[in-house]
């Protein structure tokens, strides 16, 4: 029986070439080629909590002049309150919806897996120049060199030390702003004095002048985020000789997990007459707001002074812009009046002068992993932190730029701080989540009438061995969390490097790698020997 | 015409057309394995462990020992992480180190690791003869070596014996010519330089582990910046001023951004001071 030939074999030899060659070029044109049809426009999306009076205005500014520069790209600026932000942005990257670039912040409670996760480094460009300088005193600078403090807080913080995971927008400092007419209309002049006990004056006088005249007016807007702000930077400042007492490492500071060990060692307690000086400084300041702070918000606060009840209200130079656009009456940023060595209660126990903001820069924008546009998404990131960009974002934020060599407006230049301050590190209030918590928990006892240090002092120590504890073991539990998942690409990294033995970035990528888990790791051995050396209360 | 009993009908111009066709196929596939343990490799040194799953299905079983490897780490990177996979995964590496190459080498390191750090409850001590062993058997390896540094942590802090930290540290510096890589050497040098301020040790000792740190440079973060200050500090509770003078000038050079400069310009003058007034002048 004769074989039928298929309809294929039947075809010329060079009808079959004609054909697998067409089908071929199709191919090529559906997957590799330039698309047929003209390409859709690319939307990339920026979320983040600083939803205050500026910012916002100031980013709308620099995408209105990127999209003119990129009309393919549409970039849309996703506004969301802090109270719900850190659930927000787990839910978002949980689900695969979270925008190109992100808001995120070291500090962020619960959140501290986010970064690894899902957040892609940024180390590589960042040592580049950024093309958008070119023309500008920045041409030729590497990105990174841009920022005011080369990205202080990623050194301190980043989730892989050696890697960049952010670029920031602006900096800031702490600031007494004041409502100039009140101030002028009870004291007769503008000036607020420098001297902490000449301040408490000026407070007695704002008192009398609200009873005088029948009117209930506050020296200090009163509210817990406010007072949470005095103390985080007061009791850094007025206890940093003793805090230098407990740097054994010599690093000329000491952090909240070693000021939790410390107290754990019993090598500080509430009641020793260091903290209860400076708690009392504490409580001379929270007597200045109104009764019941403690259960106010900051937003609360900021009503408290617009309406012109407070003559002051004590917050970061986020809150500037808001506080100067929509007040009815002039705004002006004082710095904080410091204490000094003759001061009759904290005198004998100060180092000096204490910092009240440097050079750090914040408002950290990270670029989501799972973007589909992350060349995009670094290209706006570079034009979003340029020269040119930086002032425009000032100019219509009121916040002033991280970067570097941007002129500063006159209206905003006392915002920022001298290098004239002490750094310590240690925020006695704010150590840890637990010994926080427990803190404003107990801190009634010395605002309430008739309440005192010594009663919240005795309260503290109390409760403070079980609080502390907690919180380191939280710390050694986190720092463990991170060790694993570093062998998985440190094994990856090592079994590329076998591939190409001689390829220098891999190996310092390797080294690097090695370096930053073998620090971590020691830091979490070192927690659980601190932890099993001290008895547990 | 006569056929070959694979291609009867076709001319000998096609059918060596497709034989070349075939061994093309043929090299391509074997391209296509390599570059898919490649792309395992990649996609977990890049943390995406679910592309490195799915780069390792499309990998053949063919493609031996390094895919077994590469097998037990995506199993170690798995989630949601479970002691059964892990116990899979320490088995499989157990087994993987019965060789005797640089395979053998990284399968021991990570079968140590297990133990170390992926277990709920870590084993130290399984861990500790773990790297020991390791060190014994590939004594020039790098996994090996930076077992090492792992055994040497875990002695500082962890393992029952020694139990005198003077003798800790001593064991230690005893494993340092064994790490032999100055970035390994000086990484254990830091945890010294740590573990020595904890057990109260004198500054001098402490100075002497922070100088082999120096020694060698290139660490990250700002544990860099804080390498130099402990060096000036240190050095001046001990008295050594000049020393210490030179180290807070590096340090104000090196790292201007570091917020700490203004601590270290008084620690300047005090130095100042200290120098003037051991020259007769007024303090």
């Amino acid at each position: 029986m004769k074989k039928r030939r298929s309809w294929w074999r039947r075809l010329p030899l060079g009808l079959q070439l004609l054909a697998v060659g067409y089908i071929a070029c199709l191919a090529w044109v559906f997957t590799y080629g330039t698309p047929v049809l003209p390409q859709k426009k690319i939307t990339l999306r920026i979320a983040h909590w600083q939803i205050e009076k500026g910012p916002p205005d100031g980013i709308d500014e620099v995408i209105k002049r990127y999209e003119k520069l990129h009309p393919e790209v549409k970039v849309e600026q996703v506004l969301v309150p802090g109270g719900i932000y850190r659930l927000w942005l787990r839910t978002m990257l949980s689900g695969g919806e979270a925008p190109d670039i992100v808001e995120f912040g070291a500090w962020l409670e619960n959140v501290t897996d986010i970064p690894l996760r899902y957040f892609e480094p940024l180390t590589e460009p960042l040592l580049e120049p950024n093309p958008y300088n070119q023309g500008t005193p920045l041409e030729g600078v590497t990105w990174l060199k841009t920022f005011e403090d080369e990205l202080l807080e990623q050194r301190s913080n980043s989730p892989e030390p050696g890697q960049y995971y952010s670029v920031t927008m602006s900096r800031g400092s702490w600031r007494m702003f004041a409502n100039t007419d009140l101030l002028k209309e009870i004291t007769g002049s503008d000036q607020v004095p420098t001297r902490f006990d000449d301040f408490l004056k000026l407070c007695a006088q704002v008192k009398a002048y609200g009873q005088a005249h029948g009117k209930s007016i506050m020296p200090l807007a009163g509210a817990k985020d406010n007072a949470t702000f005095f103390a985080f930077l007061y009791m850094q400042g007025l206890m940093a000789k003793y805090t230098f007492t407990m740097d054994r490492d010599g690093v000329l500071a000491v952090d909240n997990r070693q000021l939790s060990s410390a107290y754990l060692e019993g090598r500080w307690r509430w009641q020793q007459p260091e903290l209860q000086a400076s708690l009392t400084i504490l409580g001379q300041l929270f007597a200045q707001m109104k009764p019941g702070f403690l259960q106010l918000t900051r937003d609360d606060a900021v009503q408290e002074f617009m309406r012109g009840d407070a003559l002051f209200v004590f917050t970061g130079t986020f809150d500037g812009t808001t506080l100067r656009r929509l007040a009815p009456f002039h705004v002006e940023a004082y710095r904080l009046p410091q204490p000094t060595k003759d001061d009759p209660v904290i005198g004998k126990y100060l180092a000096g002068h204490f910092v009240d903001g440097d050079n750090t820069t914040g408002f950290s924008l990270y670029l989501n992993k799972a973007t589909k546009h992350p060349k995009e998404a670094v290209d706006f990131l570079r034009f979003l932190t340029s020269y040119e960009s930086g002032r425009s974002f000032m100019a219509k934020s009121g916040w002033i730029t991280a970067l570097r060599k941007v002129p500063i407006p006159p209206e905003i230049v006392s915002d920022l701080s001298p290098a004239d301050g002490i750094v310590a590190g240690a925020c006695y209030c704010n150590a840890g989540s637990e010994a926080t918590r427990l803190f404003w928990n107990e801190v009634y006892r010395m605002t309430r009438p008739h309440g005192s240090v010594e009663d919240l002092t005795k309260a503290l120590d109390e409760k403070m061995p079980k609080a502390m504890r907690m919180d380191l073991e939280t710390e050694e539990h986190n720092q463990r969390l991170t060790l694993a998942p570093r062998d998985v690409g440190i094994a990856a990294v090592g079994a590329l490097a076998r591939e190409k033995a001689d390829d220098a970035a891999l190996r310092l990528r390797r080294e690097r790698l090695e370096s930053a888990q073998n620090q971590s790791e020691g830091l979490t051995l070192y927690l659980g020997q601190q932890l099993r050396s001290v008895p547990r209360p | 015409m006569r056929g070959s009993p694979c291609f009867p009908d076709v001319t000998p111009l096609v059918r060596k057309t497709l034989l070349c066709f075939g061994w093309l196929c043929l090299a391509g596939g074997a391209w296509a394995q390599d570059a898919g343990l490649g792309e395992v490799w990649r996609n977990l040194a890049d943390r995406q462990n679910t592309a490195a799953q799915l780069a390792l299905a499309a990998t053949p079983a063919s493609a031996g020992r390094e895919r077994q490897l590469a097998e037990a780490v995506v199993k170690l990177g798995r989630q949601p992480v479970t002691q059964a996979t892990l116990r899979e995964a320490e088995g499989e590496l157990a087994q993987l180190a019965q060789g005797n190459d640089e395979l053998a080498a990284q399968a021991g390191y990570l079968q140590a690791r297990v133990w170390s750090v992926h277990m709920q409850t870590p084993d130290y001590a399984r861990a500790a003869e773990l790297y020991r062993a390791l060190a014994k058997r590939f004594p020039t390896n790098h996994w090996a070596r930076l077992g090492l540094v792992k055994l040497g942590m875990l002695t500082l802090y962890t393992l029952p014996e020694p139990a005198d930290p003077l003798m800790r540290l001593r064991t230690v510096e005893t494993m340092m010519p064994a790490v032999a890589e100055p970035p390994l050497q000086r990484d254990l040098n830091l945890q010294l330089a740590r573990a020595a301020v904890l057990f109260g040790r004198p500054e001098t000792e402490t100075l002497v582990y922070l100088k082999a740190v120096d020694r060698v440079g290139g660490l990250v973060g700002l544990v860099a910046e804080e390498v130099v200050l402990q060096l000036g500090e240190l050095s001046l509770r001990v008295g050594r001023l000049d020393e210490s003078k030179a180290y807070f000038e590096r340090f104000l050079r090196d790292f201007p951004t570091n917020n700490r400069g203004y601590n270290v310009t008084l620690k300047l003058q005090e130095i100042a001071a200290r120098q003037h007034a051991a020259k007769g002048g007024q303090p």
